[in-house]
C-alpha cells in the first residue's frame, strides 16, 4: 500500500518516455553522462530523471564510476541528486535498479568534497541527501536499505539530527503502522526506539520542525496529552507550508480527541487556508462543522473540496513516510540559473 | 436482526437533514424487507412493530416508495482497479445508468488519493457513461474521505438519495477516521449501499451500510460486479417507506429505531436511528 503513490509518480514520470528509444543502442559513454548531469541541473530536471531512468544499469554504473574522476565536485553531486530522484521514480517498477542507482550516489557524495555548490551552503546537501536517499527507500518499504544508507551517512555526519529522523521513520514503518494513521493505536515497544531517535534528532536541532511534526503525531496516536507542544513547535519553527499545513491538521485532530470543537474547527480552517488548499484538510473541516451542526457550511466546503483535486497533498506523502519537499529542495540546491 | 433506514422530516422544511432539529414532528424512514432473497410484497402499517427509544409509535402510513432516486456511484480507482477489474466496474456502473428512470438523477464520484467530482447531479446518464469510459486506475484509497464528500454533496430535496460505493481494498490515504464517517453517515439521510470484490476488503463497508439502512454485497469475481450493482438499485426499488409521528419521544439526540414485523417472515433493514439536535 505503501508504494501505490509512489507507483503513480512513476507512471505519470514513464509516460513521457514509453515508446521512446532505450538507451540499449544510445552513446552511454562517460560523455553523454556529464551531458546528462549538466541538463540536469541547467535544463528541465524531470526530462532528465525519465531519460536516466531509462539507462542500461552497467551504462549508468560506468558513468557515474568516470564521473567521479572527471566531473567537478558541484557536478559529482549533482549527479549523486540526480541518482536518488531517479532512484525515486524506478523503485516500484525496478527495485533493483532503483537501490543500484542510490549506492553509487554515496559515492559520488563522498567524492563531492565538503561544500560541492559553495562554502555558503556547505555541506548541508550532503547531509541531505542521506535523509532524502533513506526517505525514497523507506517508503517504498526498502527498510533495511534505507537503514544502510542511513548508517553510511551518520559515518560521514555523526550525531546528524536528520539523519536520526530518518532511522526514526525507518523504525516507525517496522512498526506497520503509517504514522499518519491516527486512527490506530499500535507500535508497542518499538515506538520507543522511534521516539528515542525522535528526541535525539530534536537535540541535534531544535528546529527540525518536521522532526517535531512526527513526534506530536505518534504522541497523538497514543492519545498522549504531551502530543500539544512537539505540533505547536512545528507550527512554529515550520519553513513550509507543508508542514505548517500538516501541524495545523494534527493539532485539529488533538482537539477533536478532547472534544474540544470549537478549536478543532479553527485548526482545520487555518489548514484549510494554508498553502495552496488541500483535500484532505478540506474534508476535515467539511467533517467538523457538520458535526457541530453547521450543515450548510459544511455541504459548501464538501463541494469546494471537489475542485481542490489538482493539489498534490502533503498528507498522501506522509502516509507513505516520503519528504517530497526535501527531495524538490535537494534538486533546486542543484539547480544553476 | 433490525437495521434501520429513516429518513426524517420536519413538516415545515422536509429536506432538511434531521441532525439539528429539536421538534421532529414526522419521521419518514426506509425499510426493505427481504424473505429469501426475494422483497416481500403486499406489507401494510399493520403488518410493522415500531419502536423509537423503546417507545412504540404508531404507524401512520406504508407505501412502495415511488419517488425518484438520486443515484451517487463512488467508484475506487486506485492503482489496484485496473484491466479487467476496471472494465468490470464501468459495465456494472452501465447496467446501473440502463436502470434509471427518466425522473431519477446520477452523479459521479471517483476515489484514489484524490476524489473527484467526475460528474455532478444530473438527469441525463450520458454525462455518467461518457465519464466512465475515461476512468483509469492508479493511487491509493481514500474511500473514508469520498463517503464523507458523497454524503455531504447528496441531494436534499424529495427525491431518495442513495449512494453506492464499490472498492476493492482498503482504506490507505484518507484523512477521517472510520467514527467519523460512520457519524457523517448516521446524521444523514441517505442509504449507503456498499460492493467489494475480492477476499480483503474495507471492514467499513458493511458499517457503512448498517449505519445507513444500506446493504452490502461481496462479489468474489468481477465479473459478478454487474449482478451486485443491478441487485443494489432493485433493492432500493423495491423498499418500502413507513411514516408515523413521533410520540412520547421528544428529546434531543439520538433516537434509536427497531423495526420489525408483527407476524410473518422477512428480514428488515432500516437506518438504526436518528440525531435530534438541540435548537440552535
Amino acid at each position: 500500500m505503501a508504494r501505490l503513490v509512489r507507483l503513480l509518480a512513476a507512471t505519470l514520470l514513464f509516460g513521457s518516455v514509453t515508446g521512446a528509444q532505450t538507451l540499449r543502442d544510445r552513446d552511454t559513454s562517460v560523455d553523454a553522462y556529464a551531458q546528462l548531469v549538466r541538463a540536469y541541473r541547467t535544463a528541465r530536471a524531470q526530462d532528465a530523471v525519465a531519460r536516466f531512468a531509462s539507462w542500461p544499469p552497467r551504462a549508468a554504473l560506468n558513468g557515474s564510476m568516470a564521473a567521479v574522476a572527471t566531473l567537478s565536485a558541484s557536478e559529482r553531486m549533482t549527479a549523486a541528486i540526480l541518482h536518488v530522484e531517479t532512484a525515486n521514480v524506478l523503485l516500484d517498477v525496478q527495485p533493483f535498479q532503483a537501490i543500484n542507482r542510490i549506492q553509487t550516489g554515496i559515492d559520488l557524495v563522498r567524492a563531492a568534497g565538503h561544500d560541492p555548490f559553495g562554502s555558503q551552503i556547505g555541506e548541508q546537501p550532503r547531509r541531505t541527501w542521506f535523509y532524502v536517499a533513506a526517505s525514497v527507500l523507506t517508503s517504498a518499504g526498502y527498510v533495511k536499505a534505507a537503514r544502510e544508507v542511513i548508517t553510511r551517512g551518520l559515518m560521514f555526519f555523526p550525531g546528524d539530527g536528520l539523519l536520526y529522523f530518518a532511522r526514526a521513520l525507518a523504525d516507525e514503518h517496522d512498526v506497520g503502522v503509517p504514522p499518519g494513521d491516527l486512527d490506530h493505536r499500535g507500535g508497542g515497544g518499538l515506538s520507543l526506539f522511534v521516539v528515542k531517535d525522535l528526541i535525539r534528532a530534536i537535540d541535534a536541532d531544535p528546529h527540525l520542525a518536521i522532526a517535531q511534526l512526527h513526534l506530536g503525531g505518534i504522541r497523538l496516536r497514543a492519545r498522549d496529552v504531551r502530543a500539544r507542544e512537539p505540533l505547536e513547535i512545528a507550527l512554529r519553527e515550520a519553513n513550509d507550508d507543508g508542514v505548517r499545513y500538516l501541524a495545523h491538521l494534527f493539532l485539529g485532530r488533538m482537539h477533536e480527541q478532547a472534544e474540544r470543537w470549537s478549536d478543532a474547527e479553527r485548526e482545520y480552517a487555518a489548514a484549510f487556508q494554508t498553502g495552496a488548499g488541500y483535500q484532505s484538510a478540506c474534508v476535515a473541516y467539511s467533517n467538523i462543522e457538520d458535526q457541530l451542526g453547521h450543515v450548510d457550511r459544511a455541504r459548501d466546503l464538501a463541494a469546494q473540496c471537489f475542485a481542490l483535486v489538482g493539489h498534490f497533498d502533503p498528507w498522501w506523502d506522509l502516509r507513505i513516510q516520503f519528504d517530497r519537499d526535501a527531495l524538490l529542495r535537494l534538486r533546486a540546491e542543484a539547480h544553476l540559473p | 436482526m433490525t437495521r434501520a433506514a429513516i429518513l426524517v422530516m420536519a413538516s415545515a422544511m422536509a429536506v432538511q437533514p434531521p441532525s439539528f432539529r429539536s421538534a421532529v414532528e414526522r419521521v419518514e424512514m426506509d425499510v426493505s424487507v427481504i424473505h429469501r432473497n426475494v422483497p416481500v410484497s403486499g406489507l401494510t402499517a399493520n403488518d410493522f412493530v415500531l419502536t423509537d427509544n423503546g417507545v412504540g409509535q404508531v404507524v401512520e402510513s406504508v407505501s412502495v416508495d415511488r419517488l425518484p432516486l438520486s443515484v451517487t456511484l463512488v467508484l475506487d480507482t486506485s492503482s489496484s482497479v485496473s484491466g479487467g477489474r476496471l472494465r468490470s466496474l464501468i459495465e456494472a456502473s452501465d447496467a446501473v445508468l440502463t436502470g434509471l428512470r427518466p425522473a431519477d438523477r446520477v452523479a459521479l464520484i471517483t476515489f484514489a488519493n484524490a476524489i473527484q467530482q467526475r460528474v455532478a447531479m444530473t438527469h441525463d446518464p450520458a454525462e455518467v457513461r461518457a465519464a466512465l469510459g475515461l476512468l483509469a486506475g492508479g493511487g491509493a484509497t481514500a474511500l473514508r474521505d469520498a463517503v464523507h464528500l458523497a454524503v455531504e454533496t447528496s441531494p436534499r430535496d424529495e427525491t431518495r438519495p442513495l449512494i453506492l460505493v464499490f472498492t476493492d481494498g482498503k482504506d490507505t490515504a484518507s484523512w477521517l477516521t472510520r467514527n467519523a464517517v460512520l457519524d457523517t453517515v448516521r446524521r444523514a439521510s441517505v442509504v449507503v449501499h456498499t460492493i467489494g470484490v475480492g477476499f480483503d476488503g474495507d471492514p467499513i463497508l458493511s458499517a457503512l451500510a448498517d449505519a445507513s439502512g444500506g446493504r452490502t454485497w461481496s462479489s468474489t469475481f468481477d465479473s459478478h460486479l454487474r449482478d451486485s450493482f443491478t441487485r443494489a438499485l432493485e433493492e432500493m426499488r423495491g423498499r418500502y417507506r413507513l411514516r408515523y409521528e413521533p410520540v412520547g419521544v421528544t428529546k434531543p439526540g439520538w433516537h434509536e429505531l427497531r423495526v420489525k414485523l408483527r407476524s410473518g417472515r422477512g428480514d428488515i433493514t432500516a437506518r438504526p436511528g436518528y440525531y435530534v439536535a438541540t435548537e440552535q
